[in-house]
């Protein structure tokens, strides 16, 4: 007889799953979809994602995750940087959602653009406090294009890949926090 | 919840960037990658026609004009690949003179690149070749054109190299008048820095369009004598006597296909 699985365990391997997907996708495919010479992030998309659906405290936990994937999947970096940047925008994308931000998905390209700038600030203080010059190296110029055409491919994928999470994250406390908020506010 | 995620993200890059848990980080990191290659190779070569119809989209113009320059050198190099052998034969005869070490010299093994990074802040590929074929951290890799990058990780079939305009790569180059520098990638995009190493020497006269190759000096990480790239521009900062420099890289590290690990170490 199979155990049966509680719904907040259900939706951990359904995060689990979604996240394995993301990273495939980005170190697949990632570089063939490169816009100036920019390959876009779908880590910090899905940790933008994460919070949106999830709230703060998955949000931070889905962009830990979704970075310590991308820190595993890279060399020149110490393992970690991502996990804690995705993590603190997944937390602060989760905040907002569940205090300041409404419901509804015409708020969402706006949060996948202002979370990706909010991302690449934070991911320049953490590498620079952990003495990565990787991530300056290539000058203004340069951190300015990325942050353009990451933050375009966000908020042009955060609706479908923050309605994916909100159906894989149903059963997680935040979740389904947000969605008892939502309906209250609704009704 | 969100502080211990915290906690254990700094303990992480404090492992990691003091070296003390970095060869177990290492070998987690290198686990994972051996898990997630064939995956990669599979769905890459399904999605690759793809990847090529979206980057023809976008950057149409840009391949039109590269494809017209790339005809047009080709029938320049028609023209001189008569010449070339000769010089070759010339050059062969005067290293065999010289005693020196060549690449052709050194045992390599041919990989195919399997993996392209993603990464915004690096750049690297993944190869088909590792331990199993005697690839080792540490060996250059060299692809048509001169230097292509270094191996930095391997796993026992596939190894992780850093292209040679990663930020963190650094060669050793042999400059005019007995001088040295060093080349060092700049990040995403073609060219490297070149920095004059001071000495007694005169300090050296950089020129546009000079070739510039691996000095292979003593302890150097590469042997010497593979080409790395072109001269394009040369300036002096304020206040400074040494020039600098950007290469332009013969490796055009975006197209590679297959590259040539030379199974080499310092000596």
């Amino acid at each position: 007889m199979v155990p049966a699985v509680s719904p907040a365990n259900a939706a951990r391997l359904r995060i689990a799953a979604v996240l394995l997907c993301g990273i495939v996708v980005q170190t697949t495919f990632g570089a063939d979809l490169r816009i100036g010479g920019v390959a876009p992030d779908f880590m910090l998309l899905l940790a933008v994602a994460g919070g949106l659906a999830a709230g703060p405290g998955a949000g931070a936990f889905i962009g830990f995750s979704a970075g310590l994937l991308a820190d595993l999947s890279l060399t020149a970096t110490p393992l970690g940087v991502y996990a804690l940047s995705w993590c603190l925008v997944g937390f602060a994308v989760g905040w907002a959602r569940l205090h300041v931000l409404p419901e509804g998905r015409p708020v969402q390209p706006l949060v996948g653009l202002a979370a990706t700038a909010g991302g690449m600030i934070v991911l320049l203080v953490v590498g620079a406090l952990s003495g990565q010059g990787a991530f300056t190296a290539a000058g203004k110029t340069w951190l300015v294009r990325v942050g353009m055409v990451e933050a375009v491919w966000n908020a042009a994928l955060v609706i479908p890949v923050t309605a994916v999470m909100r159906r894989a994250a149903r059963g997680t406390s935040g979740a389904d926090r947000l969605g008892r908020t939502d309906a209250l506010v609704a009704g | 919840m969100v502080a211990l995620l915290v906690l254990v993200s700094l303990t992480l890059i404090s492992l990691d960037a003091s070296g003390r848990g970095r060869s177990t980080l290492q070998g987690v990191r290198g686990a994972f990658n051996a898990v997630l290659a064939p995956v990669q190779s599979g769905i890459h070569a399904a999605l690759r026609p793809v990847g090529n119809f979206f980057t023809g989209a976008v950057d149409y113009g840009r391949l039109q004009a590269e494809n017209i320059r790339l005809r047009t050198e080709l029938d320049r190099l028609r023209a001189t690949e008569a010449t070339s052998a000769f010089y070759q034969q010339q050059a062969d005869q005067v290293l065999a003179l010289q005693h020196l070490p060549f690449v052709a010299g050194i045992p390599k093994v041919t990989a195919q690149i399997i993996n392209i990074g993603s990464s915004n802040f690096s750049a690297s590929v993944t190869i088909d070749r590792g331990r199993s074929a005697g690839v080792l951290v540490g060996q250059p890799v060299v692809a048509a054109g001169g230097l292509a990058g270094s191996v930095v990780a391997v796993t026992a079939h596939t190894a992780t190299v850093d292209l040679i305009t990663d930020p963190t790569f650094v060669v050793g180059v042999s400059l005019p008048d007995h001088n040295t520098g060093s080349a060092a990638g700049q990040g995403p995009g073609d060219s490297m820095r070149v920095t004059v190493v001071p000495a007694s020497a005169p300090v050296p006269k950089l020129a546009r369009g000079e070739v510039l190759s691996t000095s292979g000096l003593q302890m150097e990480l590469f042997p010497p004598g593979i080409p790395v790239g072109r001269i394009a521009t040369v300036s002096v900062p304020p206040g400074e006597l040494e020039p600098v420099a950007t290469v332009t890289p013969f490796v055009n590290a975006a197209r590679l296909g297959y590259v040539d690990v030379l199974l080499w170490s310092p000596q």
